[in-house]
Order: C-alpha cells, then sequence, then structure tokens
C-alpha cells in the first residue's frame, strides 16, 4: 500500500515514515506542500496522511488535490491543539480522520487501520 | 631612480603583451579567490545540513527500538559534533520539536535520549543564566522534557519579574501538574495580563476537568488579577462550591472584579442568585449593571418582574433593552408585557419588542 506523508518537522517525518515501512507500507515522505502536490502529480496514493501546517502550500490544500485526483483517496491530517477550525475544514473538504499532536505512533497505525478498513468495507470497493 | 619605460616603450607591442599577461593572471587569481569562497560557503551551509539530516535519521529510528536505551552509544561522526554549541543546541532543538508532537512509548524514548547525550545539563545551565531568554529556553526544554525534579527551581521564577520568564515557568507548572500547576497563584505578586490569563484557560482546555484546590483563597487575594483570573475558572469549570466567595466579590472596591463576580455567578447560581444580584445592582456602574442583567437573563424568574418592570423606565435605552430581555426569557407573561410597553411607549419599546423578537427568535 502507498502512502504519501506530509510532515515539515524532519525528525517526526522520520519517525512515522521509518514505523509505517517496518509496518509493511511503502511510504512517500515529502517535508512540504510543493513537493506532496509534485508527487500526487506523478502517481496516486493508496493513503495521504498531512500536517495541516506546512511551509509553502497548506496541508488543506494537499487534501484537495488529494481528493480532486481520487475522490476515494482516504486522507488523514495531523493538527496540534487549539486547530478545531482547521480541523473543521478539512473534514468539510473530505478528510476522513484526524489526530492531535502529541500522538503515539500506535495511534496513527489504528487510524490507519480503521481508516483503511471502512474503505475496504464499502460495497463496490 | 632610473625608470626604464619612456613614452615611445608604451606603444611597443611587447608592453601591450606584458600587461595582458599581467592582467590574464590577476583575472585568474580572482576566480581562484570567488570559487575558493563559494566553496568555503558550500562547504558551511551542507555540513551542518548533512550532520541535520545524519542526527534526524539516527535519533529517528533510535526512538522506534523496543528496548530502553541503556548505554547509549553516539556514533563518532556525530559526537564530535556535538562538542559543537551551535550543533549541539540544533540536536537539543530536533529533540524538543519531536517531544511536541509524539506521545507515549516514543516520547517516552525522546526523553531517554535527551538525557542520554547529556542535553538536561545544557537546559540546567540555560536556567542559571542570567540571560532572560537563555532562562525561558532552559524553563522550556526542561518542561517539555517532563523533568519534574526541577519544578522547585522553576516554581520560584513563577513571580520573577521579568514577564517572559513568569509566563513560561508557570507554563511550565501546568505541564508537569495540570490543574495542580494553578498553585503558583498563591505566591503570585505581581499582575497576571488578560493575554496571560487567556492562555492558561486556553492551556487548561484539553485536561480533563478536576477540583481546582486553592479556588477559595485565590477570589480572597490581595493581587487582584487573581483575583479576576479564580473568577474566570469558578465561571468556566462552574464550580458551585465557591458561590458564597464569588457572591463576596461583589462587594470588592474594584469595579473589573465585581463585573467578573456577576458574570461567573451566571454559571454557578443557586436559588437566591437572582435576587442577590438585583439587591447589587443599584448601586453599580452602568457598565456592571449591563453584565448583571446579562447574568439575570439566565438566572431570574417571575420573582425579579418588578424589579425589570421598574427598570424599563430607566433612562438608559441599553438598561431598558437589557431589564426586556431579561423579561423575555425568564417572566412567563414577559412577551405580553413588553407588547403592551410597545403600545404605550412605541418610542423605544416597539424597537426593543422587535430587536427581541429577533434575536430571541420568537
Amino acid at each position: 500500500m502507498k502512502i504519501l506523508l506530509v510532515e515539515d518537522a524532519t525528525a517526526l517525518l522520520r519517525a512515522i515514515e521509518l514505523k509505517l515501512k517496518k509496518i509493511g507500507y511503502d511510504v512517500y515522505p515529502c517535508s512540504d506542500g510543493r513537493q506532496a502536490l509534485m508527487e500526487l502529480q506523478s502517481f496516486t496514493p493508496d493513503l495521504v496522511i498531512t500536517d495541516i501546517m506546512l511551509p509553502f502550500v497548506s496541508g488543506l490544500e494537499v487534501l484537495n488535490a488529494a481528493k480532486a485526483r481520487n475522490r476515494k483517496t482516504p486522507v488523514i491530517v495531523f493538527s496540534a491543539m487549539g486547530q478545531e477550525n482547521a480541523v473543521e475544514e478539512a473534514f468539510l473538504l473530505g478528510a476522513d480522520d484526524y489526530v492531535v499532536k502529541p500522538f503515539g505512533l500506535k495511534e496513527l497505525e489504528m487510524r490507519i487501520k480503521r481508516v483503511m478498513g471502512t474503505i475496504n468495507a464499502e460495497p463496490g470497493s | 631612480m632610473f625608470f626604464p619605460l619612456s613614452i615611445s616603450d608604451l606603444f611597443k607591442p611587447g608592453f601591450f603583451y606584458t600587461v595582458a599577461v599581467v592582467f590574464a593572471v590577476l583575472i585568474v587569481l580572482l576566480l581562484i579567490l570567488i570559487y575558493w569562497n563559494l566553496y568555503q560557503r558550500k562547504r558551511a551551509f551542507f555540513q551542518p545540513e548533512s550532520f541535520r539530516m545524519g542526527f534526524e535519521l539516527w535519533i529517528s529510528k533510535l526512538v522506534l527500538e523496543d528496548a530502553h536505551l541503556q548505554n547509549l552509544r553516539v556514533p563518532a561522526k556525530f559526537a564530535k559534533h556535538l562538542k559543537q554549541q551551535d550543533k549541539r543546541q540544533f540536536a537539543l532543538n530536533s529533540l524538543i520539536e519531536l517531544k511536541k508532537s509524539v506521545a507515549g512509548a516514543v516520547g517516552d524514548k525522546v526523553v531517554e535520549l535527551y538525557l542520554g547525550l547529556g542535553f538536561k545539563d545544557d537546559s540546567i545551565k540555560k536556567l542559571d543564566s542570567g540571560v532572560w531568554h537563555q532562562k525561558v529556553k532552559g524553563i522550556n526544554e526542561l518542561s517539555v522534557m517532563k523533568q519534574e525534579d526541577m519544578n522547585a527551581r522553576i516554581f520560584k521564577l513563577t513571580n520573577n519579574r521579568n514577564k517572559y520568564i513568569r509566563r513560561e515557568a508557570q507554563t511550565a507548572m501546568f505541564n508537569f501538574y495540570g490543574f495542580g500547576g494553578l498553585r503558583f497563584l498563591n505566591v503570585l505578586t505581581h499582575s497576571l495580563s488578560d493575554w496571560q490569563q487567556l492562555n492558561l484557560i486556553e492551556q487548561l482546555r484539553p485536561l480533563d476537568p478536576e477540583p481546582i484546590a486553592g479556588l477559595s483563597s485565590w477570589l480572597r487575594s490581595d493581587n487582584a488579577t487573581v483575583v479576576v483570573f479564580a473568577l474566570k475558572l469558578a465561571e468556566i469549570y462552574q464550580c458551585f462550591e465557591v458561590h458564597d466567595d464569588v457572591v463576596s466579590c461583589l462587594e470588592h472596591e474594584k469595579e473589573a472584579i465585581r463585573g467578573q463576580a456577576a458574570k461567573a455567578l451566571k454559571e454557578i447560581a443557586g436559588e437566591s442568585t437572582a435576587d442577590i444580584l438585583c439587591g447589587h445592582y443599584v448601586s453599580e456602574s452602568v457598565r456592571n449593571k449591563i453584565v448583571i442583567l446579562n447574568s439575570l437573563a439566565v438566572v431570574a424568574g417571575n420573582a425579579q418582574r418588578p424589579f425589570l418592570i421598574g427598570e424599563l423606565d430607566n433612562a438608559n435605552d441599553f438598561l431598558k433593552l437589557g431589564a426586556a430581555r431579561v423579561l423575555a426569557s425568564c417572566c412567563t407573561d414577559g412577551w405580553q408585557l413588553l407588547e403592551g410597553k410597545a403600545l404605550q411607549q412605541p418610542l423605544p419599546f416597539l424597537n426593543i419588542y422587535h430587536h427581541l423578537r429577533f434575536e430571541l427568535k420568537r
């Protein structure tokens, strides 16, 4: 399964990337929104995980672009505490789940499984 | 001194060739100098960059390990860089950023790394610094890394004369103890600004509510800003147990405290609250009268009807509107009363009636 991972904090990006690779996912890490948009032009990921606050291009634009490419691509957003308005906007744009920082990597793993499980359970998918 | 060149020599081809060669050599030397400078600057840029990428990858791998990080061995390539102050600070900043984003087992690993790499000593050094921003950074690092053994030293700074040190120390208390961290209010003599109060309330928001020890004594504090903050806490967390202390604040000498107390009573009202508010209304400023009327809109009942009807004749239109709002919200025949008033005195009661119909969607 291909996961597009977008996070500007490099240490966190690497930690999540390594964790997801250990589990067996194919991870395409991006450290900013611009890079993520370029990646979205070259392939369609099975799942997008993106921070909301990103340099150059916000996570909401990445979410928009992912949904424009394929409406059924699930998207999980990271947010910091106090960003409820941004999370609300993300849901309006079609986000499937969100994780508030600080979070445990186990929690992220469970949310990925939940989101992918929901998609697989949809009739006709 | 004999100068060999004459005017005619200057126009000879040999002279021009010599000058050309000299300039060519100078240009080549200049180009070498430029490239050397660019090479040094590129090295100065990429070397920290390669350290940064390597270090972040290394800590990302370490924090995912299942075992404890005992006998942590720092690779030689990082060890030498970590002796330089700027790279050491960069490494510490990376750990701080990572700790702010992750929780659970990974978060604990980050703290283990922080201790294992000896960064706690760096943070303590900053805490001991005489420079205020270094102190603030030290407090922040220790609090993010949950070094509760430093709480006594940080607690002393919650009443520091420098507002930035005070704020960071107060935030650190929350990080360590949640609601229990509010105990700095016992000793705070400096003012707690409105902005800092907002920040503190915002920090408390994600925490599970628990009984706020000390609230009663804060409501009697000599520090007016502590009293205001305590009233806000009583309001937000509906601390019914301090109802009587809040009522006492209605007689405080400061108008802002009396107003905040009236506002708080709306959320912790008892049977007698409406009467108490009406009793204090007469002696209050216009601003506080409006606050009292807003609170009465939640807690009043038919018993306050005579008082509210009297207030409809107040010279101030805002107070008329406030009283009308309470009547419409809380009294059984409130709307009929207002309709009658609108017929008797269309100006201003017709406007007030229509305004309230729209506002209260009736």
